[in-house]
């Protein structure tokens, strides 16, 4: 695959996630879950590349990973940015990791849960300023103004608590305490889902604003594929800690390679009720990745099922360029995808 | 009231005395529910959808009460008749004997989250049969083969084995089939779903509501559907009553709601979702501001600070009425009120 001296912010090679089942007493290993399972992904400068999949695929432990909230088990994490030599993130130690906490920042689900209550939003968004000795005293105060204006909240609020603010305030709080350091990656995982509609479409404009202005690239974590439609460039498809399909977005919503991704299209509910239409109902639910089924994970629920999906796990492939797939059937089924409107 | 008619709400208040306020959560509600048919209740939250159907079954929280209004439920008088009955159930006691005879028998409800509205003490097929019992005479093994055929008909692989099952057994799909089991067994003339989907994965939310739709073919109820998602409104409701900060403010047919949006809250919803298919040609207009905080209602329409179509020394000061249109459907808009000349 690529290399990591190309020009990528961030390359992914193989990266692996397991984590041990422990049983009995004597907390012995009884096997692994396998939230990530050799996943290779590349991300330009400037771009926004949507993941996207069920809860339990792994594309949250993806985003972990890359912020190294968690030790992968194997793989690799290249970043690289300004022309300096690509850093393998997997590997370093704590310590030196350091520097590049600061450049890859992260939004969370849920605006509740992810602020301290007991910090006021001051001590929220100035921690990152403190910790990296970024800034002191008044000139912390200025930037965390800076900040929270620049995110569309009123530098006054900031001697608050959270509970004072609303939850699309409260996200905007989560953006400001992300973008503070002036990152050059923001992995947002589920950013908007919690948020009621109104709300969450200016929270998305809030971010694309964001990205132009700071010049930012995003991981757009979702499980929601109208609003990644929206905002991705490229996606990657997640089933069982595997990437499935990956490729340009319209391309991918148009014409997509991999049954499931159909599936998963055919699923999203559309505002629109002229366009009810015949869905393809997947049967069954997602197998556990601690024991997942042979062969493509896929199969008991596919309904292009043939006899060598049920032995050999199909590998990730390029079927047209930038169009990858990992599917054994991907050149003779014709799927289909979302219907393609041009109006407006 | 027609007799086609199975619900009639009029007028529906409900206020929550607060310390800080009296929240007015439900604010002169009217609608009706036809029998058969399916009805989405839509709005952000906060907007009253769920405490509408909450105050139906009188199962409202504290400090929570129904201030005015009449909820009518039409029922036959006895099993087999054909005679009909209305009941207020806004008046009866919550407690009572009636109102207890309503809840899961003529109306049944579906919640959320099912790991938190199931009991984890018990078996599912514990809770099913409880709720059979209640209602109907069987012995126990005649409910318990009930239970059994209910969760094959929801669903739910390999029943006779699963009906000993607890909630922490079963997958998140799995528990909500085995909770619409449970408000299906005494065969409900409505079923009031509760964002029945919302926790789900998409492909869960299809077989779900899919499930839904299938029943109330079969069964030939009628169902309330209760949710923030304009896309699960759209493919499954044929009327739609959008709510904002207590109050119906567009109750119209599903296609003509979609389509050709009056109230300018309605309209600005449908622009502000990302829609499937559109990609970035589509263009996301947020709606400004927020829903503003339920102890300061604004006076006038409450949507108007925040409403493009805002018509100073109107909106501002005088409540819209609702006005029906020549298509039918009902707007409480000063646009429509005839009241700004």
């Amino acid at each position: 695959m690529t290399k990591p001296d190309d020009q990528n912010i961030l390359t992914i090679r193989s990266l692996k996630m397991y984590f041990p089942i422990n049983r009995g007493v004597m907390g012995r290993i009884r096997g692994y879950v396998r939230a990530v399972d050799d996943v290779s992904l590349t991300v330009k400068p400037g771009e926004t590349v949507g993941l996207v999949g069920e809860s339990g695929c792994g594309k949250t432990t993806l985003g972990r990973c890359i912020v190294r909230a968690y030790e992968p088990t194997a793989g690799d994490i290249f970043y690289r940015t300004g022309g300096k030599e690509a850093v393998n993130l997997a590997h370093l130690e704590k310590r030196e990791l350091r520097p590049y906490r600061r450049q890859l920042r992260m939004i969370f689900q849920d605006p509740y849960s992810s602020l301290n209550p007991r910090m006021t939003v001051l001590d929220i968004v100035g921690e990152p300023l403190r910790i990296n000795g970024v800034a002191d005293g008044k000139a912390l105060e200025e930037r965390v103004a800076a900040t929270l204006q620049r995110v569309g909240l009123r530098p006054e609020y900031m001697r608050r608590y959270p509970h004072a603010f609303s939850g699309g305030q409260r996200q905007r709080i989560g953006i400001a305490r992300a973008i503070v350091l002036d990152p050059r990656i923001v992995i947002a995982d589920e950013a908007v889902s919690a948020l009621d509609v109104s709300v969450r479409a200016q929270i998305l404009r809030l971010m694309q604003n964001l990205k132009q202005e700071l010049n930012l690239t995003y991981l757009f974590i979702s499980h929601d594929l109208s609003v990644v439609e929206y905002v991705a460039d490229r996606v990657a498809v997640m089933y069982v800690g595997k990437i499935v399909e990956m490729g340009n977005t319209d391309d991918l919503y148009h014409h997509p390679l991999n049954p499931y991704t159909e599936a998963l299209l055919s699923a999203v509910p559309k505002p629109d009720p002229l366009q009810r239409s015949e869905r393809i109902l997947l049967k069954g639910e997602i197998p556990d990745p601690a024991n997942p089924p042979s062969g493509c994970y896929f199969h008991p629920r596919c309904r292009f099922c043939v006899d060598v999906c049920k032995q050999e796990f199909p590998t990730l492939r390029e079927l047209t360029p930038g169009h990858w797939v990992a599917c054994h059937r991907a050149e003779e089924l014709s799927l289909s995808g979302v219907k393609v409107f041009t109006r407006r | 009231m027609q007799a086609n008619t199975l619900l009639e709400v009029q007028d529906l208040r409900v206020h929550f005395p607060l310390r800080e306020g009296v929240v007015r959560a439900v604010e002169g509600v009217d609608f009706e529910v036809k029998q058969g048919s399916t009805v989405g209740l839509v709005g952000e939250s906060g907007c009253g959808k769920s405490v509408t159907a909450f105050s139906i079954l009188q199962i409202i929280g504290k400090p929570g009460k129904i201030v005015g209004g009449k909820i009518l439920l039409q029922r036959p008088t006895s099993e087999h008749s054909s005679q009909m009955d209305v009941i207020d159930l806004a008046a009866i006691d919550p407690r009572g004997q009636l109102m207890r005879s309503i809840r899961g028998k003529d109306i049944a409800m579906i919640f959320q989250e099912p790991m938190t509205s199931l009991s984890m003490m018990h078996t599912i097929g514990f809770q099913i049969i409880e709720a059979i019992e209640l209602h109907q005479k069987m012995t126990k093994k005649q409910a318990r083969d009930r239970a059994i055929e209910i969760l094959g008909r929801v669903g739910i692989p390999k029943p006779a084995q699963r009906v000993d099952a607890y909630p922490f057994e079963l997958s998140g799909g799995m528990r909500q089939r085995a909770m619409i089991a449970m408000a299906l067994v005494c065969n409900p003339r409505l079923l009031i779903a509760d964002e029945p989907t919302t926790a789900l994965d998409v492909t869960m939310q299809a077989q779900i509501m899919e499930l839904i739709l299938e029943l109330q073919r079969d069964l030939g109820m009628s169902v309330m559907l209760i949710t923030h998602d304009l896309g699960v409104i759209a493919e499954t409701c044929d009327e739609v009553l959008v709510m904002y900060l207590g109050e119906v403010v567009e109750n119209a047919g599903v296609k003509q709601l979609f389509q050709d949006p009056q109230h300018p809250y309605t309209r600005a919803l449908l622009r502000s979702i990302p829609r499937l298919g559109h990609g970035k040609n589509w263009e996301v207009e947020p709606i400004e501001g927020m829903v503003p905080d339920p102890y300061n209602r604004p006076n006038g329409c409450p949507f108007h600070p925040r409403c493009v179509s805002f018509i100073s020394g109107v909106c501002d000061q005088v409540h819209p009425p609702m006005t029906t249109l020549p298509d039918g459907r009902k707007v409480r808009c000063h646009l429509y009120s005839g009241s700004m000349v």
